[in-house]
């Protein structure tokens, strides 16, 4: 009995290897390829499926290999990201503003989701009996990725806090990403979710969830989109390459699909002040400057 | 081969040799392969179930293993899949993962399902299910037979996370199974028949053929074609069975020819005593003819005996009773016959019979019935004939006989004497129109007239008494007579030495009738020949019995004058004693003294005949007689009886006294013991013991009794003794 337990483990063991190999794709590359690094906003699996046409695009136009990574949550995303291992990076606002300001990421492009380069956060709820913020009070919210997330913990935040609620008047729990924050609430496990305002319409959440039994109470003020960064040392002629690259492929209709299966409408040029905004409210909740 | 063939098709295939074969085969078959078939299912679908469970035991465990990373890190889409993944596994329904508070924490819900689908129609998307419904939709389709729920905790350091629900369904099991079962079962039919097939085909070869063949032989048999043998070349049990139908075939052969060679024989043998016993049948036709002819003839004149006489007499009755007319009757003899036989001898008497039968003849009609009865008697009938005509027959039938006979070379001039009784007037019945012209004849005969009509003059018996004369003759043949037995007493011994026989006739009205009411009647109608035949017969099987039981006596029987004139008597008498084997001397014949001198030279003959048998002879009733001394002297004789009409006076008459005494005397001067009859007191008694009487006889010894008392008499020491005292008591 022990011995099948012990082998159970060891099965368990192996499993999550085989998913960790999967998952962690090589972050160094020392052959002239460019690791390209895309945060966990959705399963690793969704995250890989969604990008590699992309990787795949970006090897095709620069001639060299373009290996997509992933992570299985926030936090080994962001010791990656300290370690500098992506060439090319996708994250969210609040990680981009800390990772120029301490390792000099640049952004170079960033979504247009939905037609909009913009993003609010939202609080929704499943709870009939809460149809405000005001009604928030003593109830547990969750949120998605962890503190450093920003649309789905950092904005929202900000917005309780601007309603006059502060951290203390409810439980925060984490869920690994902000669709699942979502089905906390849809599973009872939360009364209420912190999560974008393009959340409900993905179609992680469209696949798990109805979506149509969860309703907005709040939605916050809107910043700019999930950005595209390369290192600080990226030649400038193939940072201005790449760049391109996400531009153009609107432009071309075979690539259109490459958009798509990423999950935006198109990639716009992004500079970095377009994430002031951003930094003034990482502030305002966190108060740290970035 | 055809009846064969017929008989094949009335029999049903399953009651045929083949069937009864093959069908316990086929059964033990399907029973053998049906049942592995089945056994194999059970085993098939419990081995699946069990690698189902095991399966799902397995998945089950490693999610557990894996969910409580994605329930504490809220991955509720890594538990979706993980429920979608496992949800996608072979046999499984649902599988949710449910919350300890019982809130499910996974939405997938495979609505393609089958059970799902049929519980669930309103539900169109996989998504519109809330956790109530995912609960009720748990409930629901655990409710089904064909699914098990399976519940597999989740928990990480005794903290309950969760469970994972997970609906089974043995559907596909089932059928998988079911699937594999009716494959197996067509595989078992189709081995069943093939194998059935393929043995009723060994057997039809190797054992139904032969056997067919020998069923054709015997059939072959039965019709008798013994010709053709049964080829069957088999080693086996079978073919011996033919070589033995064979031989049996050829020894029925062999057997029928000599058979039929016996019945040819035997054909020739019948037809020979069929020719025989032909001949022997005409013979016996022919005897039988002749012996009847004998039976109803007279063998010395030809002429009907007595037996056609009362057979047409009984006809002429019914006859003249329907046609209401008349019909005589006549019995007829000759006159002097006896001298003429003892005279002339018997030849030269039968030569006469025979000459007057035919004068008889031609005297009468056609249709008249003349009968020639025994001796020189002759009756005749005489049809539709009223007595007028009679007495003209009768004065004819005189006339015939009138002319003298020659009868070797000697002229003999003879009558006859006829008596005439005529129905209905004298009498209804043969007995009594016979009786009639018997007692008519001896009238005419006594009084030497030709011919005599009955009437009641003749006779003052009749017609009442004639009546009592055919129930004697009717008494006689059945035996209706019997004996009473009077003892006789040695008058010195007191014992008694012997018993005197005394017939009595048992008549079903008149009771008990006396030999004196009818033994003259028989004398008179020969019937007394027959009656001392049977009275004879009764006595000497009674002294028979006696000896038997050791009781020594003599018995005495009367006898008529008719018996000692009959020739015939001593070979009777010899016979019945030879029968009954008895010693001569212990019988005595009495004859009366009357009878003897009525004709002493002929009674003489008879009386030495039956002397020489050793047969004691004594003098009945003697006194009355006349008897001359000089014949009595020659008779062989042992004893006299002095007639009881002496003894009973000798008391009071000095006469009878005197003549008692000299009748003793003079007896035992001759050597004859003496007997007093009539002794009915004890003076007489006294008297004649003093008179030296050897023998006393009467009513003051014993009175005639019957012989189951005169047995019991037998056996008692003194008679006269116990007599005395018995009549002393009485008094």
């Amino acid at each position: 009995m022990k011995n099948k337990k012990q082998s159970k483990k060891l099965i368990v063991i192996f499993l999550a290897l085989i998913s960790s190999t999967c998952f962690q794709l090589p972050v160094f590359a020392d052959d002239g390829s460019l690791i390209m690094g895309v945060f966990p906003r959705r399963p690793a699996q969704t995250t890989i499926q969604a990008f590699t046409p992309l990787a795949e695009y970006l090897s095709e136009k620069l001639k060299r290999e373009v290996k997509l990574v992933t992570t299985y949550d926030f936090t080994s995303f962001w010791q990656d990201i300290e370690k500098k291992k992506y060439d090319i990076v996708h994250y969210n606002q609040y990680q981009y503003i800390q990772s120029h300001k301490e390792f000099g990421y640049q952004v170079i492009v960033m979504n247009e989701e939905f037609n909009k380069t913009t993003i609010s956060s939202v609080l929704i709820s499943k709870n009939p009996n809460i149809t405000s913020l005001k009604d928030i009070a003593g109830k547990t919210i969750a949120f998605g990725g962890g503190p450093k997330a920003m649309v789905s913990y950092i904005l929202p935040i900000y917005t309780l806090r601007n309603a006059g609620i502060t951290n203390f008047q409810f439980k925060s729990i984490f869920a690994i990403n902000p669709p699942n924050a979502m089905m906390s609430v849809y599973f009872d496990r939360a009364d209420v979710a912190g999560v974008g305002n393009k959340v409900v319409e993905m179609s992680d959440v469209k696949n798990n969830i109805s979506a149509a039994k969860l309703k907005i109470i709040s939605q916050s003020e809107e910043i700019s989109q999930l950005p595209w960064a390369v290192k600080n040392n990226m030649p400038k002629e193939l940072k201005s390459t790449i760049q391109e690259l996400f531009i153009n492929l609107k432009n071309d209709d075979k690539n259109k699909i490459i958009l798509s299966t990423s999950n935006v409408t198109n990639f716009v040029i992004a500079k970095d002040s377009d994430y002031n905004r951003t930094r003034e409210i990482v502030f305002e909740v966190t108060g740290v400057q970035y | 081969m055809s009846t064969s063939s017929t008989n094949k098709t009335n029999k049903s295939w399953f009651s045929s040799l083949a069937g009864k074969f093959i069908l316990p085969i086929a059964t033990i078959l399907t029973i053998t392969l049906g049942g592995s078939a089945m056994h194999t299912y059970t085993e098939d679908k419990n081995a699946a179930y069990n690698s189902m469970i095991n399966k799902i035991d397995n998945l089950g465990q490693l999610f557990v293993q894996i969910s409580p990373n994605a329930i504490l890190s809220y991955d509720f889409e890594s538990l979706n899949n993980f429920m979608e993944s496992l949800t996608h596994t072979e046999d499984i329904v649902y599988a949710v993962i449910v919350s300890p508070e019982g809130n499910p924490m996974t939405s997938y819900i495979d609505i393609n399902n089958e059970f799902i689908s049929k519980d669930n129609h309103n539900h169109s998307h996989k998504h519109d299910f809330d956790r109530h419904d995912i609960i009720n939709l748990m409930k629901e389709v655990g409710l089904h037979s064909q699914v098990t729920q399976k519940i597999y905790p989740i928990n990480i350091e005794k903290q309950e996370l969760g469970n994972i629900y997970v609906g089974l369904s043995n559907t596909r099991i089932e059928e998988k199974t079911r699937n594999l079962f009716l494959q197996q079962l067509f595989v078992s039919l189709s081995i069943i028949i093939i194998l059935s097939f393929i043995i009723y085909s060994i057997f039809k070869y190797n054992t139904l053929k032969p056997i067919t063949q020998l069923i054709d032989g015997s059939v072959r048999l039965s019709k008798g074609n013994l010709d053709k043998t049964v080829n069957v070349y088999s080693n086996d049990e079978l073919g011996d069975l033919a070589d033995c139908f064979n031989t049996m075939m050829g020894n029925l052969k062999t057997n029928i020819k000599e058979k039929d060679e016996i019945l040819n024989q035997l054909k020739d043998l019948n037809r020979n005593l069929e020719n025989r016993v032909e001949q022997r049948t005409t013979e016996l036709i022919e005897v039988n003819k002749e012996l009847e002819h004998l039976a109803l003839h007279d063998t010395l004149t030809g002429l009907p005996n007595r037996s056609v006489i009362h057979g047409s007499l009984k006809h002429n009755i019914q006859f003249s009773k329907v046609k209401k007319e008349q019909f005589c009757v006549f019995m007829m003899d000759l006159d002097r016959f006896k001298e003429v036989n003892d005279t002339l001898g018997h030849d030269f008497g039968d030569e006469l019979l025979v000459a007057v039968s035919e004068r008889l003849s031609t005297s009468l009609r056609d249709t008249d019935v003349i009968a020639r009865l025994g001796g020189d008697e002759f009756a005749i009938i005489l049809p539709q004939t009223p007595i007028n005509d009679a007495i003209f027959i009768a004065n004819k039938i005189r006339k015939k006989m009138e002319p003298v006979f020659m009868i070797q070379s000697q002229a003999l001039s003879i009558s006859v004497s006829i008596g005439i009784s005529n129905y209905p007037q004298h009498g209804h019945d043969t007995t009594a129109l016979m009786k009639a012209a018997d007692v008519a004849m001896y009238h005419s005969k006594n009084n030497h007239i030709s011919h005599c009509i009955y009437h009641d003059g003749l006779d003052n018996r009749s017609p009442d008494q004639l009546n009592i004369m055919g129930e004697l003759r009717d008494a006689i043949n059945n035996k209706d007579l019997c004996l009473f037995y009077q003892p006789k007493v040695d008058t010195k011994s007191q014992k008694i030495i012997g018993v005197e026989a005394l017939v009595r006739w048992n008549h079903h009205t008149r009771g008990l009738v006396f030999p004196d009411d009818f033994v003259p009647f028989a004398e008179q109608t020969g019937l007394i020949k027959p009656l001392t035949s049977l009275v004879l017969r009764l006595a000497i099987q009674q002294l028979s019995e006696w000896n038997k039981q050791d009781i020594n006596v003599s018995m005495a029987v009367n006898l008529s004058m008719h018996d000692v004139q009959n020739d015939d008597f001593p070979d009777l008498l010899s016979s019945i004693i030879e029968q009954h084997q008895i010693n001569q001397g212990q019988l005595m014949l009495e004859i009366t003294e009357s009878t003897i001198m009525s004709n002493p030279e002929s009674v003489m003959a008879v009386l030495e005949e039956i002397a020489s048998m050793g047969v004691q002879l004594s003098i009945d009733d003697f006194g009355t007689g006349y008897s001359s001394l000089s014949n009595l002297k020659k008779m062989p004789v042992n004893e006299l009886k002095i007639d009881r009409s002496f003894v009973m006076d000798m008391v009071k008459d000095k006469d009878d006294r005197a003549i008692v005494e000299s009748t003793i005397q003079l007896a035992h001067s001759m050597g004859l013991k003496v007997v007093a009859e009539g002794v009915e007191t004890n003076e007489i008694s006294k008297q004649l013991v003093e008179l030296n009487c050897d023998i006393i006889q009467g009513y003051y010894i014993s009175k005639p009794i019957p012989v189951d008392e005169i047995t019991n008499m037998l056996t008692k020491e003194s008679v006269l003794t116990s007599s005395t005292e018995k009549k002393s008591r009485t008094r």
